[in-house]
């Protein structure tokens, strides 16, 4: 497969980050991680949104340390809302499927991932939540999708299926070993 | 037909109820939205199938139940149920529940009064009383209690920001994929990895015929594979993938042809009045190429199937490398 | 007896007779009317907001024409034991032959009448993975916004409804009182056109996020319902409504149709809809409201390209191109031909 080709269900990053939609009633910016790039992306849309409607940006460390934070903005959130995420594809995944657990609509949600190599939906290693189907778990794994890695649950190599839930946030592994005879 | 070889048995038993995945005339395979109207009676070259919505399986009932109940008591990942999704797994026990009393009157009973039910399976020994909505009522929710009852994998899939998305399923003999991880996912983002589906427009059109399917009608669909296991055993799941892995490559080095299995999927589409949701539940069958081989036009159908298949959809189902020896066997002349 | 797809028969939705068991006035101009099973069978259940279509003959059953009436339920559809149902009386000057008289002849069922209905059929369903809905209410409206929050109550759901009606003419307005006591269930009413402004804009810019709304009533209602969600960020994918009746149309350009299974050429005049050019040839399509609202008379399109002037597609299937509602829907330009798939 060529790297420019688009492959379906998995996702698809902006290049350079969206222009705030301006039909919210608020703005939630969620920036992720430490990031210069993620903080300039946010710091540019929290003044864009400022401009339109009633802003909130919430700079964190991270999707795993600091969930409760991000569950307390998005639980004082109204619907007229939109969320806006920047950070590392690993924050921005979970994050966005914290945020449909929410109830919020893709078309309410904006993403700029700051380890993204554009053009590439394949074959770019990165961190990212990885389900393992053997230990049932998501964890953070370095790897691409169609590539391999190890599972830190239960050391297994595994195979990173070219196959994403935007409701997990996560991939899908599976034992990469598992067919091979001794 | 021909019983000139002594090395056959006469046929009995689940091959002859098996539902055939191939039209009497089909020389080859696509993928196609080839459904039919279900509870149709359809013969095939060794017997019948297709009566009622379940098959329960005859004498293997007990055993295949006992299995699923196993894989349920070890692993709570095999259901999964999205929020909203409870009552529309009433809906599916309800319908099933009132169904299977009428198709299998002499085993299973179902008595009403207003929203309080009873419930009997004979062949089980379930006798269960319990009210429509009341998770307090039942030992388990409302789909693992009817999950335990019928050996069909259960899915039910709904609407959300105009996509068909499958929200709540119970599924123990997955072909190597995971239930936990594809709940919650749209029908186009599950059937991504198959080859010619979306590109050739199936899951649209899939996925149309679920979207328009009326509520007056029930709806059949069969599937097949060559499965991944030289056994009987149903749970070829993505989790339990070691302990499968193997099986083919070792029956593949041994040339034990014979185990392989083919394996076939009964689909069926209701459209739940309470919710709208639609079911997909899926029955898994198994046949053993050993066991093709006695009846000769599934063998020489198969056959003829399995090696005219382009070599992306083999791939995709996993018998690219090892059709040719395999079909070759089949169709070898039986040394008495 | 059966319907052939289903082997219960509490899963019918073909035409069917049913039994009025109960008649109660609620307002001077809305009669309840409760229906069952002559031999006492469990009704088909339904989703919430789901409507019954009832056959009805204004002008008596001697003389009188046939006609078919679209009703909301207003239970929860849960393995419901009857069908009840709540008709405004619409008086419309004689031989006016639109649709008010199916109400009057509503308004004549005594106990012990048996009428046919057909469904039940949903149209204005839930959300299942709503967080919180919100209903809203005008008028006579309420009757899908009762089985909506019904269904939320039994299911343990959280709902605010929001119900606008006159003083005196509020029918169900016990109904919703009672259910408020529910928890998970509130309800604020409105009395004037002001009071109802004030109140749409005030409550849809306070919801969880993940609020789903849906509203009932007169289109100046339903109007500024969008409006105020729009206004304060709602998508339109969480602004669901029902309509009674569609605002009127231009009489559209002149097309034809193929019919694919036969080869036949129909040609459609200004003024008449495709629904009306098939069944002149002789093809029958199931109708119901023949106004774009209700979806009855979808028919699917193999080529051409549509004007859709309904109210039931989505952006996405308008965009498909695969099917139109052949009563009010058109060929894109005068002249233009379209393939249906007949």
């Amino acid at each position: 497969m060529s790297p420019s080709a688009p492959v379906l269900g998995l996702p698809r990053w902006p290049v350079e980050p969206e222009p705030v939609d301006p039909t919210g009633a608020s703005y939630l910016v969620l920036c992720l991680g430490r990031d210069p790039r993620a903080a300039d992306v946010a710091a540019e849309w929290a003044a864009e949104a400022e401009r339109i409607a009633p802003t909130r940006l919430l700079s964190v460390d991270g999707i795993d340390r600091d969930r409760p934070k991000v569950d307390v903005a998005l639980h004082a959130a109204r619907t007229g809302v939109r969320v806006l995420v920047a950070g590392e594809q690993y924050d921005v995944l979970l994050t966005l499927a914290l945020a449909r657990e929410y109830g919020a609509a893709p078309t309410e949600l904006q993403c700029f991932v700051v380890d993204a190599v554009p053009g590439h939906t394949t074959g770019h290693t990165t961190g990212l939540p990885v389900y393992c189907a053997h230990c049932r778990w998501t964890y953070r794994m370095v790897g691409a999708p169609c590539g391999e890695t190890t599972c830190p649950g239960c050391d297994r190599h595994l195979e990173i299926h070219p196959h994403h839930s935007a409701l997990r946030g996560s991939f899908l592994a599976s034992d990469a070993r598992a067919r091979e005879l001794a | 037909m021909s019983l000139a070889a002594p090395a056959v048995r006469p046929l009995a038993g689940p091959t002859t109820r098996l539902p055939w995945p191939f039209p009497d005339d089909l020389e080859s395979f696509r993928y196609s939205v080839n459904v039919e109207p279900a509870r149709v009676l359809r013969p095939t070259a060794a017997g019948e199938w297709g009566a009622h919505i379940v098959d329960l399986g005859g004498e293997e009932y007990g055993a295949t139940m006992a299995d699923r109940r196993r894989i349920l008591d070890a692993d709570p990942h095999r259901v999964r149920i999205l929020p909203g999704m409870l009552p529309a797994c009433w809906d599916l026990l309800l319908y099933y529940l009132r169904d299977l009393a009428i198709s299998f009157p002499h085993i299973m009973e179902l008595h009403e009064d207003e929203d309080r039910l009873h419930w009997r399976n004979h062949a089980l020994g379930t006798d269960q009383s319990f009210v429509l909505g009341d998770a307090a009522s039942l030992p388990y929710d409302p789909m693992t209690f009817l999950g335990r009852e019928i050996p069909d994998d259960l899915l039910l899939v709904k609407e959300r920001d105009g996509q068909l998305c499958f929200d709540a399923g119970l599924v123990t003999f997955a072909a190597a994929w995971s239930v936990s991880f594809d709940v919650g996912m749209t029908m186009d983002e599950i059937h991504n990895p198959v080859p010619r589906l979306t590109k050739e427009g199936i899951t649209s059109r899939a996925e149309q015929f679920l979207r328009r399917l009326p509520a007056d009608q029930v709806y059949r669909r069969v599937n097949w594979t060559l499965s991944a296991s030289g056994s009987r055993k149903l749970d070829v799941s993505l989790e339990e993938l070691p302990a499968w892995g193997t099986d083919i490559p070792a029956l593949v080095r041994d040339e034990d042809w014979g185990r392989l299995q083919l394996r076939i999927e009964v689909e069926h589409f209701v459209r739940l009045p309470m919710t709208g949701a639609v079911t997909f539940n899926i029955r898994t069958h198994m046949t053993s190429l050993d066991e093709i081989r006695r009846v000769p036009a599934w063998r020489d159908q198969l056959a003829r199937v399995v090696l005219e298949l382009p070599e992306d959809l083999a791939t995709y189902k996993g018998f690219a490398d090892y059709r040719e020896p395999a079909m070759a066997w089949l169709t070898a002349e039986v040394v008495a | 007896m059966t319907s052939a797809g289903h082997l219960h028969p509490s899963y019918d939705v073909s035409p069917r007779r049913l039994m009025v068991v109960e008649v109660r006035d609620l307002t001077p101009e809305v009669r309840h009317v409760v229906l069952v099973d002559p031999h006492g069978t469990a009704l088909t259940p339904h989703e919430p907001g789901a409507h019954l279509v009832v056959t009805t003959t204004p002008g008596g059953l001697a003389g009188g024409t046939t006609k078919r009436n679209a009703y909301s339920l207003t239970g929860d559809g849960v393995v419901p034991r009857q069908y009840a149902i709540s008709v405004l009386r619409k008086d419309a000057p004689t031989g006016s032959g639109d649709e008010s008289g199916g109400s009057v002849w509503m308004h004549g069922l005594g106990v012990g009448d048996v009428i046919e209905v057909e469904g039940p059929r949903s149209s204005f369903a839930p959300r299942h993975d709503q967080r919180h809905c919100l209903l809203v209410a005008g008028g006579i409206g309420v009757t899908p916004v009762l089985s909506h929050a019904r269904a939320a109550a039994r299911w343990g759901g959280s709902v605010e409804v929001l119900y606008s009606y006159r003083p005196g003419h509020a029918a169900h307005l016990d109904d919703l009182r009672a259910l408020a006591e529910t928890p998970g269930v509130s309800l604020r009413e409105a009395v004037t056109v002001d009071e109802t402004l004030a109140l749409l804009r005030d409550r849809l810019a306070d919801q969880p996020l993940g609020t789903h709304a849906y509203a009932c009533g007169p289109p100046a209602l339903l109007e500024a319902y969008l409006v105020a969600g729009r206004a304060v960020g709602w998508i339109d994918e969480r602004l669901h409504l029902e309509r009674f009746s569609a605002p009127a149309l231009d009489p559209g350009s002149p097309f034809s149709a193929l019919i694919v299974s036969s080869g036949r050429r129909v040609d459609v005049a200004p003024g008449t809809s495709l629904l009306a050019a098939l069944h002149d040839a002789g093809v029958v399509v199931p109708s119901l409201c023949r106004q774009g609202v209700c979806g009855e008379c979808v028919v699917p399109v193999r080529s051409g390209e549509l004007e859709h002037r309904d109210l039931v597609l989505s952006d996405v299937e308008r965009r498909a191109g695969d099917r139109m509602l052949s009563c009010v829907s058109r060929g894109a330009r005068s002249g233009a031909l379209i393939e249906v798939d007949l």
